[in-house]
């Protein structure tokens, strides 16, 4: 039984995201609870499934009992079964944030409707994870892109439609790039499954060089698209930022990793990393990354709306994300996943909090949120704890992942990565900073507001302190998701 | 559309493309087809009773309620044959070994689960064009 | 009680609240202090003769198995560290109910502190106190307390306990008190787990979480001065520390080990790198300890923060600074005693050149805080440069213990010892510009004067301090001062001759101490009355507070060996000093020697030399030109670097034009309150503002042309895959 838990949440998400629409009576209220049940047992159900693959080992899943050349096959091993557990658990969070904040996002009669949406979004994020076959790894892809620009248009307001086009117009083009390099890998190696394709890619590719670069080439640069590598991250400011809250802190931290474990399993089941060392490819995405977190920094600064400034962030921190994967080293690897995770909790934060505030005093741009601290002290808390963690502050999961990419960086011999490295995490201090020491230590501009614990309503409250919590029991007990992200790295460089 | 011979010529037409959609369904597993193309000619012919009668009568004929319920039936039904693979032999979408009836190739009532998932996706493929169609259409009367 | 004071004809009372002479947090302090007093005199006879528990016969027995409980506790380390954050907690809780029992609480958790602290002693005399708290972030911590920690943590509890008293009263006319506390409470923790650390990385750990919670004390009255010095402390203290994680991270991965070993074995490996991996970290703490030239950020910040914190960070704080020199360079960079034998032994040639090095940072430094001081006429600026200035002094012992090598063990003590007696005598000088401030609402000393009848103990109090800084005989800072005089001239004697320049200078900068505590007291205590307003309180439990540290300050001038053998010298005794070099020359150091004696006489002659000269010549009003601010010379490349990309982006010329085209833009230091004038803006002005300029141009452009960039990006990636294969 334990064996079918993948299939199984993936099934009962969609089957509830189609059931939504066919409720009567108070669909908004009963699709939210709807959501948050069925994550919450999903989340149960993936964690015995982590259990089971730490004592039994990796296992693969044939559907139907078909052989692996010519059916679909999951490869559950304990990066797709702790990586899908984060996920789902991340989305719970945020749901349970959402139930409240949405009524004031978006119209009533969409509200379930976004619910749909999200529920097919993470139904696609679990496929996409724990796929081996290429090209259903481009259909979860292709939903996935498409009810992530659902998620940021269901907000009906003219700059959703600009932002979700743009963003639905480059990711199409990217999709395109990935389907035509798994097209041109297909024509020379007769397979779709990752595994089969990487044995018989790792016989012929001395015959036929050219083709397999071209093809990593597109599907690099699509994927990169996707997971807003620099400079092609342009459409992340206006979509993440125009967003719905709850759509936002999914976007920000899930959709963008997940092109990331696609990246991630193309490069080392599908290639090999003899190959791609081969092919010099390592070089090129780290001079990306490394520009990214420059430049995504840079920009950062010059933001006045705060959810803009968040994104901008993020795409800093997907360049630290690369970077790791670009040492090809185990620590690297390893250093990269663990930021998934961390970055996954601490951008959730932040976006959690910028939306609470919203919510809370309708205000974005960041000159007017002086001494909003005082009226909102566990909201500011929150944020604070994950802006530290952003700077690179001792006892939160961002130092952790700082210093794991920094020994990665120089064990694989690269010192001026590490001024990188360093430099941007000072460039993280000068935006961070002064929003939080504006929020608690000045004046806010109209008088009348007197101290007062939190009026928030309780599921976001709980959200907020939930991650909060998070990210500081990753940053002080790091272990934990440090020995199952260097197993998964271990099994990447051995594929 | 309001010509006469439009609509003379489409009531006899229209039948006969919906009978060549659910062929094209049914022998997805035999011939070229199957629930995609299949449905996607259903699809049409809706599309072209929508545009010579007028969109409010198309409506009515196919409103969202009954288009809403075929869709998550579609996918329901899916699911369902996928999960009676699990029940039966251990494995999601299970064919041959979910015991399913096989029979000869070629036949019409062969291959097992096929044509079941052909008809489901037919059907869905089908009310989504159409719920597209008047959704833009709806958009179009709000402007 | 508060009763309102009354209006008198003639002179202006200042309208202020006037408490009872005895409510319940004196009857609570003077309590606590008379305890402390009995367990601290306890303690010293305990650590000076066996004389073991068995004064008290019956009763002890059960006390006895308390504290033995407590001194063999494992987990004693954490325990201290959990106390004052636990007390924070609650003192935060308790001061929504009422400003008594909060302080009270803290009063009782200071002093709960300070008891484990002692009974820290017995374990770090033999070397045992190590406690490792497995797999918390990812690499565990280690705590390893030995004497030089212990010393600390004793000096930092001991002194924390009389500004806690003292601040009772004080913070009483300021806002947001409880937060106050919180963040004080937050910092003892960091600092006492700062100095228990036992590997380099736990040390960061709380050496972070003390630039943190200090900033929030510097800040704290939320003005627009105090939220200047608070972003200037602040970014100079995250780029120490980032300074520190470069260089403890390159340490790691070249020697795999972050304990406080020695490694000099290790670091002569690596050859010339070394001096980039222990530069980077010394240059972080030396930052912390506001050493020259980054030192910059001393004087803005504590004047700016409330008396209490200004005296905790001067007192104690800046000293987490050296400790942490103190403890890289002698750990590190040393031998272990098994390796050498001889102090010409080749290992020794790693510390050579830092302690060189450090010797004259430490000499410049002294020059400069001496210098500005003299220049200053608000107290607590003045206060601040001096800090500076016998920062130099303790480094230039670190120095000497550093470059003399296996003879340095009289820098090492003179510099411990003047941790401890620094951290006593400007304490005591900040709770005394405190009083002045409550008293007169005035800090300029200019503007003071004849104080002495009005605040007559204050002035006494100050008296004691001056003389303790100035180094008079009977008091503690003679004591440190010839120790370090002693230091320098084995300097030279050692070593280089060069340093007989440094003796000079060093007994210059005596002197230039001399006159400036001659006009310190002169200005503010002597001398006619200038200001008519003057507050109707007492300041009892405050003067209580005092005449504590200045009974510690007289104690140890009169009784120094007691220092020495309890502490100092089994300090030095655990790293690799050469043990005859200790027993010869430290071990029963004579301090009032006759020429040593004669020295002192002729510095405080030279001293008030100076200082009539100055008056006579009006030397101390020297406005400098603008350009020999530190901070700008240190920053006067990148800022002409970020000016040139001003100029290619948006065309602007001067400053006046950058500030107009960034406006609006958010980010406190585009602030029109934070720029002080066009020609001076800082570095981080500097740098958002072109950050800001960069967006605005490009951002919207590399919006517009994604198809573009995605395109070009393609066909490049393809080219030079094809063809470069």
């Amino acid at each position: 039984m334990i064996k079918h838990i993948p299939i199984l949440v993936q099934v009962a998400l969609l089957s509830m995201a189609v059931l939504i629409p066919l409720l009567r009576g108070n669909k908004a209220a009963k699709s939210k609870g709807i959501t948050v049940a069925l994550l919450f047992i999903s989340s149960v159900f993936l964690l015995i499934l982590i259990r089971d693959v730490r004592d039994n080992g990796a296992f693969v899943y044939n559907f139907g009992n078909y052989e692996s050349y010519i059916g679909i096959q999951y490869s559950v091993n304990i990066f797709s079964a702790f990586m899908s557990f984060f996920v789902i658990t991340l989305a719970l969070i945020i749901m349970i944030f959402s139930t409240k904040d949405i009524d004031h996002e978006i119209s009533r009669q969409s509200i379930s409707q976004y619910y749909t949406l999200v529920l097919i979004l993470l139904f696609s994020m679990v496929g996409m994870i724990f796929t081996n076959d290429l090209f259903n790894m481009y259909v979860f892809m292709e939903i996935l892109s498409l009810t992530s620009c659902a998620i940021i248009s269901v907000k009906s307001k003219k700059e959703n439609y600009l932002a979700a086009l743009r963003y639905l117009v480059l990711n199409t083009i990217g999709s395109l790039s990935v389907l035509l390099g798994i097209a041109l890998l297909y024509m020379v190696s007769g397979h779709l499954n990752m595994s089969l394709m990487g044995q018989s890619i790792s016989l012929i590719w001395q015959l036929y060089p050219t083709n397999i670069l071209i093809a990593t080439g597109f599907m690099l640069v699509g994927f990169a698209i996707k997971a807003a590598v620099f400079p092609m991250h342009i459409w992340l400011p206006d979509a993440h930022s125009n967003a719905p809250t709850p759509s936002s802190a999914l976007l920000s931290s899930l959709v963008v990793k997940i092109y990331v474990f696609a990246v991630y399993k193309i490069l080392f089941d599908v290639l090999g990393k003899d190959i791609v060392v081969g092919l010099g490819i390592p070089g090129v995405i780290a001079v990306f990354a490394a520009s990214g977190m420059l430049f995504g920094s840079i920009f950062a600064i010059g933001q006045k709306d705060i959810k803009r400034m968040l994104a901008y962030s993020s795409v800093a921190q997907i360049g630290y994300i690369f970077l790791g994967l670009s040492l090809m080293t185990e620590a690297g690897l390893a250093a990269g996943l663990f930021h998934v995770v961390s970055h996954g909790l601490m951008k959730t934060a932040l976006f959690l909090s910028a939306g609470s505030i919203i919510y809370y005093r309708n205000k974005r741009d960041i000159r007017q949120l002086d001494g909003i601290g005082v009226e909102m002290p566990v909201t500011m808390v929150v944020f604070a704890i994950a802006a530290m963690g952003m700077i690179g502050i001792p006892g939160t999961n961002g130092f952790m992942s700082k210093l794991y990419l920094s020994f990665a960086v120089l064990g694989a011999g690269q010192p001026l990565l590490l001024g990188v490295i360093l430099l941007s995490s000072y460039l993280n201090a000068v935006y961070y900073l002064p929003i939080i020491i504006s929020a608690f230590l000045k004046e806010p501009k109209s008088k009348n507001i007197t101290m007062q614990v939190e009026v928030l309503p309780w599921p976001m409250l709980l959200a907020l302190v939930t991650v909060g919590i998070l990210c500081l029991l990753t940053g002080f007990y790091p272990k934990l998701v440090m020995d199952i992200v260097t197993q998964a790295a271990k099994i990447f460089l051995s594929a | 559309m309001d010509d006469l011979i439009v609509k003379m010529i489409s009531r006899i037409v229209i039948p006969f493309m919906i009978v060549y959609g659910i062929f094209i369904v049914l022998f997805g597993h035999i011939s070229p087809g199957g629930g995609f193309s299949g449905g996607a000619i259903l699809g049409a012919a809706m599309v072209l009773y929508t545009l010579t009668f007028s969109a409010k009568v198309a409506m009515k004929k196919f409103p969202h309620s009954v288009s809403m319920k075929l869709e998550s039936g579609g996918i329901w039904l899916y699911i369902i044959i996928g999960l009676i693979g699990i029940v039966t032999a251990d494995s999601f979408l299970s064919n041959r070994q979910g015991g399913f009836f096989i029979g000869q190739a070629g036949r019409l009532i062969s291959a097992g689960m096929i044509p079941i998932l052909t008809v489901g996706i037919g059907i869905k493929v089908a009310s989504t064009m159409i719920t597209l169609f008047h959704t833009i259409l709806k958009e179009e009367d709000h402007e | 009680m508060i009763g309102k004071s009354k209006h008198q004809p003639g002179k202006h009372a200042v309208e202020d609240r006037v408490f009872p002479k005895f409510n319940i947090f004196s009857i609570n302090s003077i309590t606590v202090m008379i305890v402390t007093v009995f367990i601290l005199g306890y303690f010293i006879l305990l650590t000076q003769s066996d004389v073991g528990l068995t004064i008290l016969g019956y009763k002890v027995v059960f006390l006895e198995r308390i504290i033995k409980f407590f001194v063999d506790l494992k987990q004693l380390p954490l325990l201290i560290i959990a106390v004052p954050l636990v007390g924070g907690v609650i003192e935060w809780a308790q001061g929504r109910k009422s400003d008594d029992t909060r302080d009270i609480t803290v009063v009782y958790t200071t002093f709960v502190t300070l008891i484990l602290v002692l009974a820290m002693y017995p374990h770090a005399l033999d070397g045992t106190l190590t406690y490792w708290l497995k797999d918390v972030l990812g690499f565990g911590l280690s705590f390893k307390v030995d004497m030089l920690s212990l010393t600390l943590a004793m000096t930092t509890s001991i002194l924390w306990l009389p500004v806690m008293i003292y601040s009772h009263k004080y913070m009483l006319h300021e806002n947001h008190r409880s937060r106050f506390y919180f963040f004080m409470s937050l910092t003892h923790s960091a600092i006492l787990g700062t100095v228990m650390a036992g590997d380099l990385f736990t040390m960061f750990l709380f050496f972070e979480i003390m630039t943190f919670s200090s900033y929030m004390l510097v800040s704290h009255s939320e003005s627009n001065d105090s939220l200047k010095a608070g972003y200037s402390y602040l970014y100079i203290g995250v780029l120490g520390g980032l300074a520190i994680l470069l260089g403890m991270i390159l340490l790691s991965v070249f020697t795999g080990n972050l304990s406080f070993i020695p490694m000099a074995d290790q670091l002569a490996k690596m050859g010339s790198f070394r001096y980039v991996v222990i530069g980077l970290i010394m240059f972080g703490f030396s930052i912390k300890a506001g050493m020259a030239p980054v030192h910059v950020w001393l004087p803005k910040a504590h004047p700016v923060a409330p008396t209490p914190a200004s005296a905790l960070l001067s007192g104690v704080m800046i000293k987490i600074g050296a400790y942490g020199v103190l403890r890289v360079a002698t750990t590190y960079l040393f031998p272990a005693s098994f390796q050498i034998t001889d102090y010409k032994d080749a290992l020794w040639s790693v510390s050579k050149s830092f302690g060189s090095g450090l010797i004259w940072l430490g000499i410049i430094t002294m020059a400069i805080g001496v210098f500005m001081a003299l220049q200053q006429s608000n107290i607590k600026r003045m206060l601040a440069y001096h800090s500076v200035s016998q920062m130099g002094y303790i480094v230039l012992g670190i120095g000497v213990a550093v470059y003399l090598g296996y003879k340095g063990a009289m820098g090492y003590s003179g510099a411990m010892y003047h941790i401890i007696n620094h951290a006593l005598f400007k304490s005591l000088l900040f709770m005394v510009a405190g009083v002045v401030y409550l008293y007169t609402h005035q800090l300029d000393m200019y503007k003071l004067g004849g104080l002495w009848k009005r605040l007559p103990f204050t002035a006494l109090i100050c008296l004691i301090a001056a003389f303790g800084i100035t180094g008079m005989p009977g008091f503690n800072g003679f004591i440190s001062k010839s120790i370090l005089h002693h230091a320098i001239i084995e300097a030279y004697q050692y070593g280089s001759p060069s340093f007989r320049g440094a003796e000079i200078i060093f007994n210059i900068i005596s002197a230039g101490t001399v006159c400036s505590f001659l006009k310190l007291f002169g200005f503010v205590f002597l001398g006619k009355e200038k200001t008519t307003h003057y507050s109707k309180q007492s300041f009892k439990t405050m003067e209580m507070a005092m005449a504590a540290i200045a009974v510690l300050i007289i104690f140890i001038g009169l009784q120094p060996e007691y220092l020495m053998n309890a502490f100092i010298i089994p300090a030095v005794r655990a790293v690799t000093y050469d043990p005859a070099f200790i027993d010869k020359y430290v071990v029963g150091l004579k301090y009032f020697t006759s020429s040593a004696l004669i020295e002192m006489a002729g510095i405080y002659a030279l001293g008030i030399a100076i200082f009539v000269a100055g008056i006579r010549f009006d030397l101390f009003h020297i406005h400098f030109p603008k350009w020999m601010n530190i901070e700008y010379l240190v920053f006067f490349p990148i800022n002409k670097i970020l000016q040139l990309t001003c100029y290619l982006l948006g065309n602007c010329k001067t400053d006046a034009d950058v500030i107009g085209q960034s406006k609006g833009f958010v980010n406190p230091f585009r602030d029109d309150a934070f720029a002080d004038h066009p020609r001076t803006l800082s570095f981080m002005n500097r740098l958002v503002m072109t950050a800001d300029l960069f967006t605005h141009r490009y951002e919207n452009a590399l919006i517009k042309g994604d198809v573009l960039i995605y395109t070009v990006i393609v066909t490049i990636a393809l080219i030079a895959l094809v063809i470069f294969r």
